[in-house]
């Protein structure tokens, strides 16, 4: 690492840690609450930690120069009104509806009815409090800070006093999915915005949790959301995590989504990357027992100067599992796309079935894609593929469309919306699914 | 049975039959490396003044730099003063015929089944014989030069072409190019150099047959070929070393160039001493092969059968700057008990309508780990590119790994670029099906295993069919069944 990068790295860790000091000097006497305790030990830990630079191997085509730069401040969020979020609901979609703004819950604006099908949503901070909770919620928050490395996760545990838990009982089949609404409304001053979830399915339990990341309009300005998700599933229990995401054009996303799976569990995850000026989105899966399914579906349309990064990885530690990933992508104008989706099928993880896509349209003669599907095996009785294009429309499809009587445009825009339309018809929820098309549709019209 | 089969067969079964040493007396040099020693081989080789200016710059260079860790392959740290930089047989006196040549050193080449002895050759074969550090024989050479086609030692050529070697030395794989390319540079002892010139298509097969003999050496040679505008050649190397249990160190560049409408296919039956089964000795096979397509509707093709090495770490690469350039890269790599192999290619397109091929199979088996990188680079003015890669991974036994680190960069919005991949076992009902028909086990998994590697196998030379599956041992003994 130049020393330069190192001098400017060491700057901006000096100012999250003003930042911090700040925060802290108007917690009105929550300095001794067990959440705040724990905050300080993590930026403590940030000193150890370095931020990655172009040399990590992870991140290689994705540098975070740009996301460090600014000098960041804490805004304040403004007060909304029911009509300035209703374009970001979800038409038809009964759910527990939390909002946040710049990274602070709103309570108002929230909707999240009675909790009787075995669904509890609560905060961080009572949860530690909780005698129910107390005990996970301290173990999760400790494994944070354990061996972790990653600089955007510490900063993270440093700085969400909003996170929430939310949590799925035993053999609760919650049909109200929860919807989390995070709204950043940057202001004069870059503001930093973090968010964490903690996200436990108890065994046998079914839980859909949607999250919808996008920037308030008339607002523009640099922020950073900084957000990471923290999900454990039980034996036998399913969680469907949806993300989709239209930051604004100055905005910067780094997302972590850490996910642990017991025995006969599943996952599916459902990314949806629109905006941001540069994404970074890791998602990561570890197996702790057999008879597991991991879904991930994602798809990403990048315009302008847009950069975004898709790093998935599936630890396939134990036999018997089955992963499955289909990520697609288009990359216009000056926009530049990463994909990296590593497998990994330790010894012992015999008669693991791994499959893992990755397609990219790259239509302008200035955007630009890597992409990387890494497959490490250690094990023999496995079957893993996987498979990866970067390229064109096909102009015999083209041609075909166009003999219809469609207009040139019309035609390459059809073929765009079908290419996408792979990767996001397999979301569950109906409601999320024509939400997400229609958020697709906007981004073709910009 | 097919003859193959059989080969396959027996070699399966065998331990490395090329592993014993020949009693040659040979001049070496102290170990250690220091300036004196890269003064003392310029010397030793009779170089002019330019060269070894070139070898001491590369010598500065190559201490600055450190020794690259991010490959998938684990092994002690190399003491680099330990290996000795010079080793030849000591000549008798100088060779003007065959007669001369010394007999010790002709039963060592007749004992590996490459004759040195014209008339009794394979129809149609050149051999450039390499001992340690030197070229001891080079067959065919003056029916070749009536061609106008230069094919010998790399020392030859310095000596008679130095006008050659001084353009396109360095020209593909720069002396700073990276940690062993610069070692190379430095203390390069002989190799090949190939010249064809203008509209001449070579009439034989040439082939280099590299054969480590010395204790504690390294062997560094450096390749050169040159394909003038409308010639065409076919090259084939052969390698094999001595079982030592001490690790030994191989470090070679070959730098290949392909000017308007040549065309270069460069063979690789790669066989060195791979250690034994508990993953003692063995070769160090760390190498840079690099082409460059300079000329419009050049075309390289590198086909590799990597079965030797207890690691073998290189990516024959093809820079594909003219256009309508076309690279292809076929590799078979087998590794069995403790091997480490981290191969793959790099295709790098600069020029307009270029074309690669990548197809690779990795065969892991016992405790051995088997990697395959690549890189697909489109450039910003690289119109209509188009690639297909395909690398297939078979495993066979619970001991062993099997990765893919393709990286896909593409800048250029014409660009067509596929990538697949897959990893498996031999299925169970591939198996059956060829046992209900009568075939036993083994017969069978070899023949699935013939099948699997056949695509990269028909790229072989013909003429060299017979003796590629010879050195083919595809060691996989104790793992089959």
């Amino acid at each position: 690492m130049s020393t330069i990068v190192q001098d400017r790295f060491a700057e901006a860790k000096a100012r999250f840690q003003t930042l911090f000091e700040a925060g802290e000097s108007q917690l009105n006497g929550h300095r001794d609450h067990p959440l705040h305790q724990f905050r300080r030990r993590a930026i403590h830990f940030l000193e150890g930690v370095n931020f990655p630079t172009r040399r990590d191997e992870e991140w290689k085509y994705t540098s975070v120069n740009r996301i460090l730069q600014p000098e960041y401040t804490a805004n304040e969020a403004p007060r909304l009104s029911q009509a300035d979020i209703e374009p970001f609901l979800i038409p038809g979609l009964d759910c527990h509806l939390l909002v946040f703004v710049n990274g602070v819950f709103q309570e108002n604006l929230s909707q999240t009815g009675d909790f009787s099908d075995g669904l509890s949503v609560i905060d961080i901070a009572s949860a530690l409090s909780d005698e129910k909770y107390q005990a996970s919620t301290t173990a999760y928050l400790e494994g944070l800070l354990e061996s972790q490395s990653d600089a955007f996760k510490i900063l993270n545990a440093a700085f969400a006093h909003h996170g929430l838990l939310i949590h799925a009982g035993k053999k609760a089949i919650v049909e109200k999915p929860a919807y989390l609404l995070h709204l950043a409304a940057p202001g004069e001053k870059a503001s930093f915005n973090n968010h964490m979830n903690l996200i436990i399915a108890e065994p046998s339990s079914e839980l859909s949790v949607i999250e919808g990341l996008f920037e308030l309009p008339g607002a523009e300005g640099t922020y950073f959301n900084n957000h990471l998700n923290r999900i454990h599933i039980r034996e036998n229990a399913h969680i469907h995590h949806y993300r989709l995401q239209r930051e604004g054009k100055e905005g910067f996303l780094v997302s972590n989504v850490d996910i642990e799976q017991d025995g006969n569990s599943t996952f599916s995850s459902y990314a949806l990357d629109l905006g941001g000026r540069l994404v970074r989105n890791n998602l990561k899966t570890k197996l702790n027992g057999s008879g597991t399914n991991t879904n991930y579906w994602g798809a990403y349309f990048a315009k302008g100067e847009q950069h975004i990064d898709n790093h998935t990885f599936i630890d396939h530690a134990v036999p018997h599992c089955i992963s499955n990933e289909l990520y697609k992508g288009i990359v216009t104008d000056k926009a530049s796309g990463v994909f990296n989706g590593k497998v990994l099928v330790r010894k012992d993880a015999q008669k693991t079935n791994a499959f893992q896509q990755n397609n990219n349209l790259v239509l302008s003669d200035k955007a630009s894609m890597d992409t990387k599907p890494e497959l490490e095996i250690f094990a023999d009785d496995v079957r893993c593929s996987h498979g990866a294009t970067i390229g064109q429309l096909d102009e015999s499809a083209v041609f075909y469309l166009r003999s219809r009587g469609l207009p040139d445009a019309q035609a390459r825009g059809m073929l765009q919306h079908a290419f996408l339309y792979e990767a996001i018809e397999n979301m569950k929820l109906e409601e999320v699914r024509l939400f997400a098309e229609q958020l697709v549709h906007h981004k073709f019209e910009e | 049975m097919s003859e193959s089969m059989q080969t396959l067969e027996e070699h399966t079964r065998s331990d490395y039959k090329y592993g014993f040493t020949s009693d040659i007396e040979s001049e070496t040099i102290a170990k250690g490396l220091n300036e004196d020693v890269v003064r003392l081989i310029s010397r030793k080789k009779n170089e002019p003044e330019w060269l070894t200016e070139w070898r001491l710059k590369a010598f500065e260079h190559w201490k600055t730099m450190t020794e690259p860790k991010w490959p998938n392959v684990h092994y002690p740290p190399i003491d680099y003063q330990e290996i000795i930089y010079y080793s030849a047989p000591k000549k008798k006196e100088q060779l003007a015929s065959l007669d001369e040549v010394d007999p010790d050193l002709l039963e060592t080449f007749n004992k590996l089944g490459i004759p040195l002895e014209e008339q009794k050759l394979l129809a149609g074969v050149a051999v450039d014989a390499v001992l340690d550090s030197v070229s001891v024989k080079t067959t065919y050479k003056e029916k070749l030069a009536e061609l106008g086609i230069i094919f010998g030692s790399f020392s030859d050529a310095v000596q008679h072409h130095p006008e050659l070697i001084k353009k396109y030395l360095g020209s593909v794989v720069p002396a700073t190019d990276n940690y062993f390319a610069a070692l190379n540079s430095a203390v390069f002892s002989d190799g090949s150099f190939v010249y064809i010139p203008k509209g001449v298509r070579c009439p034989m097969e040439l082939s280099t047959y590299f054969r480590i003999n010395e204790r504690n050496t390294g062997q560094f040679e450096r390749t050169l070929i040159v394909a003038e505008e409308g010639s065409s050649v076919s090259y084939l190397e052969g390698c094999t070393a001595p079982m030592r249990d001490e690790n030994q160190l191989h470090a070679a560049v070959v730098e290949l160039i392909a000017l308007d409408d040549a065309t270069i296919k460069y063979s690789t039956v790669q066989n060195w001493y791979p250690g034994d089964k508990e993953g003692k000795g063995g070769i160090y096979n760390f190498v840079t092969k690099r082409g460059l397509c300079a000329g419009r509707n050049s075309k390289i093709t590198w086909t590799q059968v990597e079965t030797g090495s207890a690691i073998t770490w290189k990516y024959p690469s093809c820079v594909l700057k003219g256009d309508n350039s076309v690279g292809e890269f076929y590799s078979v790599a087998v590794t069995n008990n403790y091997q480490q192999a981290d191969t793959g290619t790099k295709m790098v397109h600069l020029g307009k309508n270029t074309r690669s091929t990548i197809i690779s199979k990795g065969i892991s088996a016992g405790f051995s780990n088997n990697s395959y990188r690549g890189l697909v680079k489109v450039g910003k003015k690289a119109e209509n590119a188009h690639n297909f890669s395909q690398c297939d991974s078979l495993l066979m036994g619970d001991k062993c790994g099997a990765h893919t680190f393709p990286y896909l960069e593409v800048e250029n919005n014409s660009a067509k670029v596929e990538h697949e991949a897959t990893t498996s076992k031999i299925g169970e009902d591939q198996l059956f099906y060829l046992m209900q028909r009568g075939l036993s086990e083994e017969d069978a998994v070899n023949m699935i295993v013939n099948g699997y590697c056949k695509e990269v196998f028909n790229e072989l030379p013909m003429e060299f069919a017979v003796e590629a599956q010879k050195l083919l041992a595809i060691s996989l003994e104790g793992s089959v069944g």
